[in-house]
C-alpha cells in the first residue's frame, strides 16, 4: 500500500517535472543580451505587436464581458419562448471545433469587406459562448428577490445587470475575463485566415513565423508573450478558481 | 497577500515595456542607413562593390511589409567583376536587381535602409585617413547626408591611393550637439524608473497617496518620448550594429582627438 503510494508520487513528481522542461528550456536558452537587445530594443517590431496584441484583447475582453453579462442575465432570469434550446444551441456552438467557423466567418468577412482588418479578429471574439455560460450558472444562483427589490427600488434591468449580478458574482466575471484574454492573446488560426497583410499580425502569430536560425531570439519572444497572461494569473488566481467552480452545472 | 506583490511587479514591468518601446523605436529609426538606389544590369558603382572571403557582392535592395508598412533590407548579392573602370565595374552577364549604391554608413547583412534620391549642398570638413597619412579636405560642394563610400570612391580617384576611412566634420559636430539631449534622456529614464520603483514600494507597503508617484512616472515617459523625438543622430558617426557599442564611440573619439 505504501509502496503504490510512493510510486504514484515519484510517478505525478515526472510527469510535473516534464511539464516545467519547456519552461526551463525557455529560462535557460534565452539568456542572451544580445537576444534581449534584439527583441527589446533593437526592432521595434516585437514590442509594436506586444501592445497591438494587448489592445486587441483588451478590446474582445470589454465588449466579451458586457455581452456575457447580458445573455448570462437573459438566460438566467428573464422567462421567453424557446429559453432552453437557445440555451441549447449555445452549448452545442461552445464546444464546436473553431476551425468549423473559419471558412464560414472569412466568406462572412469577405462579403462585408471586412477582410485583412482588425474586425475580423475582433468581431468574432466578442461573442464566445463561453462567457455567456458561465455567467448564466452564476447569474442563476442569485436570488430573483434580490433582482425585484432593485426595481421595486427604481433601477432599470442594466443597473441590475451590471451594479447588483455582476458585482455580486466578481469573481465570474473576472474568471470569464481572463479565460477570454487567454483565448485571445493566443489566437494564431484567425489571424492567419483573416489578415493577408504580414504587417498586421499579432505576437502570437510572429512566435509561429520567426525564422529557426533566430532560436534565441524566438525564446526571448515567448518570455514576452509569457508575461501578460502569467500577471494575469498571478493577481487573479483566487477569482479564477472559484469562476471555474461556478461554471459547473449544479 | 500575494496581490499586492503582482501588481508592484506588473507596474515595474509595464514602465519598463514602455521604456524599451519608447527605446526601440528611436534606435530603430537612428539605425535606419541611408542609401541612394541603383539598378544593376551590366554595370555597378565601384564604390557599392564590397569583398569578403566569398568573392565580391554589392547589397541588393529587398523590399518587405512590416509593423509600419513597407521597409527595405539590404542582403548580399555575389557577383563577378570582368572590369573595374574610373567610376564603374563591369560585369560578367547580367545582374537584374535594385541595390544599394552610395550609403550613410557600413552596411551589414539585414541593415534596415530608408533610400533617397538627392539631397541638398553644403560645405564641409572631411578627414582623410589614408595608409600613411591624414588629410583635412574642406569641401564646399558636399551633400548634407554624408556617403562615406561615394566620398571615398571620388577621393580614390583624385588621390590615387587607398583611403582608409573619411570622417564628416559637420556630422561629428552634429553628434556632439545632441549629446544634451540623449544624457537628458538617460536622466529622464532614470527618473521615471525610480519614482516607479518608489509606487511599487509604496504600493507593498499599502500606503496611501502613491499614485502620485506612477503620474510622475508617466511624464517623465512623455517627456522622454518628446526628447527622443527630437534627437537625430547623423548615421555615419553610429556603429554598424548595436547602438550601445561603447567602444566604437571611443575608438571614434580617439581618432579624431590624435587627428586633429
Amino acid at each position: 500500500m505504501k509502496l503504490s503510494k510512493i510510486f504514484i508520487s515519484a510517478l505525478f513528481l515526472i510527469i510535473g517535472i516534464l511539464c516545467l522542461v519547456p519552461f526551463l528550456y525557455i529560462g535557460t536558452m534565452s539568456l542572451s543580451i544580445d537576444a534581449y537587445y534584439e527583441i527589446f530594443l533593437s526592432d521595434f517590431k516585437y514590442l509594436s505587436r506586444f501592445w497591438l496584441s494587448l489592445f486587441l484583447c483588451s478590446s474582445v475582453v470589454f465588449v466579451q464581458i458586457i455581452v456575457s453579462c447580458l445573455a448570462g442575465f437573459a438566460f438566467a432570469k428573464c422567462k421567453f419562448k424557446g429559453k432552453n434550446a437557445l440555451y441549447f444551441a449555445l452549448i452545442i456552438i461552445m464546444v464546436m471545433p473553431l476551425q468549423v467557423t473559419l471558412v464560414p466567418n472569412y466568406t462572412m468577412f469577405l462579403q462585408l469587406g471586412l477582410l485583412d482588418t482588425y474586425w475580423s479578429l475582433i468581431l468574432p471574439s466578442m461573442f464566445l459562448p463561453l462567457g455567456a455560460f458561465i455567467l448564466t450558472q452564476a447569474f442563476k444562483a442569485v436570488p430573483t428577490e434580490i433582482m425585484e427589490a432593485a426595481m421595486l427600488d427604481g433601477a432599470n434591468v442594466f443597473v441590475v445587470i451590471f451594479r447588483i449580478f455582476a458585482s455580486m458574482n466578481k469573481s465570474a466575471v473576472v474568471c470569464v475575463s481572463l479565460l477570454i484574454f487567454m483565448d485571445c492573446w493566443n489566437m494564431v488560426e484567425q489571424p492567419v485566415a483573416y489578415l493577408k497583410d504580414y504587417s498586421k499580425y499579432p505576437l502570437s502569430v510572429i512566435l509561429v513565423y520567426l525564422p529557426p536560425e533566430t532560436l534565441t531570439a524566438h525564446l526571448v519572444c515567448c518570455v514576452l508573450a509569457v508575461l501578460p497572461v502569467l500577471y494575469l494569473f498571478l493577481y487573479f488566481n483566487k477569482e479564477l478558481i472559484e469562476g471555474i467552480s461556478l461554471g459547473q452545472v449544479k | 497577500m500575494m496581490k499586492k506583490y503582482v501588481k508592484a511587479l506588473i507596474f515595474l514591468t509595464a514602465c519598463v515595456l514602455i521604456i524599451c518601446s519608447i527605446l526601440s523605436n528611436f534606435i530603430y529609426n537612428q539605425m535606419t542607413v541611408t542609401v541612394t538606389k541603383g539598378i544593376a544590369y551590366t554595370q555597378v558603382y565601384n564604390q557599392a562593390v564590397y569583398t569578403d572571403e566569398s568573392g565580391s557582392y554589392i547589397y541588393e535592395i529587398v523590399e518587405k511589409e512590416s509593423w509600419n508598412g513597407t521597409i527595405y533590407k539590404v542582403v548580399k548579392n555575389y557577383i563577378v567583376v570582368a572590369e573595374v573602370g574610373e567610376i564603374y565595374s563591369t560585369l560578367m552577364g547580367t545582374v537584374q536587381v535594385d541595390y544599394a549604391v552610395n550609403t550613410s554608413k557600413s552596411l551589414a547583412e539585414n541593415s534596415f535602409v530608408e533610400i533617397t534620391s538627392g539631397s541638398e549642398t553644403v560645405s564641409d570638413t572631411y578627414i582623410v585617413v589614408l595608409s600613411d597619412e591624414v588629410l583635412i579636405i574642406e569641401e564646399e560642394n558636399a551633400k548634407s547626408i554624408f556617403y562615406e563610400n561615394e566620398v571615398k570612391a571620388k577621393l580614390f580617384t583624385s588621390l590615387e591611393q587607398d583611403v582608409e576611412r573619411v570622417i564628416s566634420l559637420n556630422d561629428w559636430e552634429s553628434f556632439i550637439n545632441q549629446i544634451p539631449k540623449l544624457i537628458i534622456s538617460g536622466v529622464l529614464i532614470i527618473l521615471s524608473l525610480t519614482f516607479c520603483i518608489i509606487f511599487c514600494f509604496k504600493t507593498i507597503k499599502q500606503k496611501k497617496n502613491s499614485i502620485k508617484y506612477i503620474i510622475s512616472s508617466g511624464a517623465f515617459l512623455v517627456a522622454l518620448f518628446f526628447v527622443l523625438n527630437f534627437t537625430d543622430l547623423p548615421s555615419s558617426i553610429l556603429p554598424s550594429e548595436n547602438i550601445f557599442d561603447i567602444k566604437h564611440y571611443i575608438d571614434l573619439y580617439c581618432t579624431l582627438n590624435s587627428l586633429l
